[in-house]
């Protein structure tokens, strides 16, 4: 039990301190993701990244990441994550495959919102999507948290090059969704590969 | 001491602990209501505070025809505390069944799942009702107060983490949810054997099996030793997600002799299945979340074995493989989803997948029989332009 408390207790201090990291301004524009890659913005974000633990892939949001968030990631190739897991050598969260089909795809997006603490995770209204000359899928996320608020959302899985580009939209389904479903589907649309 | 001789004497100690008046008279009266000033009506209040957390909790399964009977299968072993207790379902892939003082219970889909037939359920339970009788609770609570609160100071801290960070926090969000619950639940492992002893007298007294009890516990470990995970193998089986209930030998040891000598009961085996079909898919899938892929594979394996639900089992096999993808997977997951469709019960989604994998594996023609069968039987499904993508390639390949 001691051993449990401490683990507790380190986890806890390394939240803190990982709080100090800082949170920077997006501003509208062309906005880096990765070598290569990138996307427009068509409002300010706050970007969330240095304080989000994620490898390859860029969280922004608006009024909080408990009120909307919006990841894009650079391209991912075999054996990279969405989510990372907590034990580096256990893959406990989805692993893209370079292999995997636009179902697969769909399904490693929307198991990485799993991944992400979310609950009852379900996708709908699956559509294909032209991105910058590119066919993908694009897709309607529903979802809730623990406490039972509905979160919706919209996923995205882009293929260029051998590697995929994932964008990933959610928010409370009062309110915010709505809100800045608009500002998130202009900078989905214009992912750059 | 051999470990024959120390089964033999945890069997001792739970025949002693189920035998007499002097630990019956220490039993909790039905119909209990503590003092609120008193320690047991502090934790009484707290357990009301998490009770109505769990009815709020997107995890709470809400059809009345799975609460109903997993209640009556708990009244079945409460008999004189049936009217005490509150049962709530919560779909979370994890095995475990907890009560609270105040006679709130959780019953996770990860066991109901797990367990084989209602005997197997009805042990889980009474052994939980044996916590509840024996106020095992309140005595950790009075043992571990430091643990307690440092519980509750991490929950606040990983509830707001998690739904910041881009890591996996599903574990410790279970924690921030329950911490209240498991900081008084952190039982000890002669309170774990008093436990079983209740469950397994109250379940043979409803009629059922009594190797059921051993049974679910061997399971579990069945499945810990599978893992895919090292750290899960090199663990000791839990009969609980908050690791609070250790499945030692010896445990099991004693529930075996405890059951040498008695009659046989019934399981109740297909009422069980018949009870838990119209759930099993999404148990399943939520299952396949936890991405231990083996130990998944060691469930489903487990399941097949009574021939029912074949369809819905035989195209879980294939989503285990197709997402392990270890070499051979992709293979054996296509025969899967092939046995799969020969039964009625086989989802749609078994074709598109099958076709998916014909196509990959190098046979063109059974692809395209396999996903012009999910076209004309998923007329309204909104991946058919994938579907139909992906026969317009192949026809367009020379």
């Amino acid at each position: 039990m001691k051993k449990s408390i401490v683990s507790l207790a380190v986890l806890g201090a390394a939240l803190a301190l990982s709080a100090c990291e800082t949170v920077t301004l997006a501003p509208a524009g062309p906005y880096a993701v990765g070598a290569g890659s990138g996307a427009t913005l068509s409002r300010a974000w706050s970007d969330f990244t240095p304080i989000s633990g994620l490898k390859k892939v860029r969280m922004l949001s608006i009024d909080g990441p408990l009120l909307n968030r919006l990841y894009l990631s650079e391209g991912l190739v075999t054996g990279d994550y969405i989510v990372q897991p907590t034990n580096r050598r256990e893959a406990t969260t989805p692993i893209y495959d370079a292999s995997m089909s636009v179902t697969e795809q769909v399904e490693f997006v929307a198991n990485s919102v799993t991944a992400m603490s979310y609950e009852r995770v379900a996708t709908s209204g699956v559509r294909p999507v032209q991105v910058n000359g590119q066919r993908g899928v694009r897709f309607d996320i529903e979802a809730a948290t623990k406490e039972g608020l509905v979160i919706k959302g919209l996923g995205q899985a882009v293929k260029a090059d051998e590697k995929l580009y994932v964008a990933i939209y959610i928010a409370p389904g009062e309110h915010y969704f709505a809100e800045s479903r608009a500002a998130a589907e202009a900078t989905m649309d214009s992912v750059t590969f | 001491m051999t470990s024959r001789g120390v089964a033999a004497l945890a069997a001792g100690l739970l025949l002693t602990a189920t035998s007499g008046l002097p630990v019956l008279a220490q039993q909790r009266p039905p119909g209990l209501v503590p003092d609120p000033t008193s320690v047991e009506g502090g934790l009484w209040g707290a357990m009301e505070r998490t009770e109505a957390e769990a009815r709020r909790s997107a995890d709470l399964n809400s059809d009345p025809a799975l609460n109903d009977y997993v209640r009556g299968v708990a009244c079945r072993v409460a008999v004189e505390y049936c009217g005490e207790i509150r049962v709530y379902v919560m779909d979370r892939p994890y095995l475990n069944a907890q009560m609270a003082p105040n006679g709130y219970m959780e019953v996770w889909s990860g066991l109901l799942l797990r367990a084989e037939n209602e005997a197997q359920l009805a042990f889980v339970l009474g052994h939980e009702l044996g916590h509840f009788l024996e106020n095992h609770s309140l005595e950790r609570w009075n043992n571990n107060k430091a643990w307690a609160t440092a519980a509750m100071v991490v929950s606040v801290g990983a509830g707001v983490a998690g739904a910041y960070y881009g890591v996996d926090m599903r574990g410790i969000g279970d924690l921030a949810y329950l911490a209240a619950v498991a900081s008084v639940m952190n039982y000890s492992r002669s309170q774990e054997e008093e436990a079983d002893a209740i469950g397994f007298e109250r379940m043979v007294a409803a009629g059922l099996e009594p190797t059921a009890a051993a049974a679910v516990w061997r399971q579990q470990q069945a499945e810990t030793r599978a893992s895919t995970f090292r750290s899960v193998r090199q663990s000791e089986a839990m009969g609980s997600v908050f690791r609070t209930h250790p499945l030692t030998a010896e445990r099991v040891a004693a529930l075996d002799t405890l059951a040498r000598d008695r009659p046989g009961g019934r399981e109740e085996r297909e009422r069980y299945r018949a009870a838990m079909r119209p759930h099993l898919a999404a148990w399943l899938a939520d299952d396949l979340s936890r991405r231990d892929f083996n130990a998944s594979l060691t469930l489903t394996e487990r399941l097949e074995r009574d021939g029912l639900d074949l369809g819905v089992l035989e195209f879980h096999r294939g989503q285990i493989l197709r997402q392990r993808r270890d070499d051979g997977d992709l293979e054996l997951a296509r025969d899967a989803y092939l046995t799969a469709t020969g039964y009625e019960d086989a989802p749609v989604a078994a074709w598109r997948e099958l076709g998916d994998l014909q196509a990959r594996l190098g046979d063109p023609e059974a692809a395209r029989v396999a996903w012009r069968t999910y076209l004309e039987r998923a007329t309204a499904a909104d991946d058919r332009w994938i579907v139909e993508d992906s026969l317009t390639a192949l026809e367009a390949k020379p």
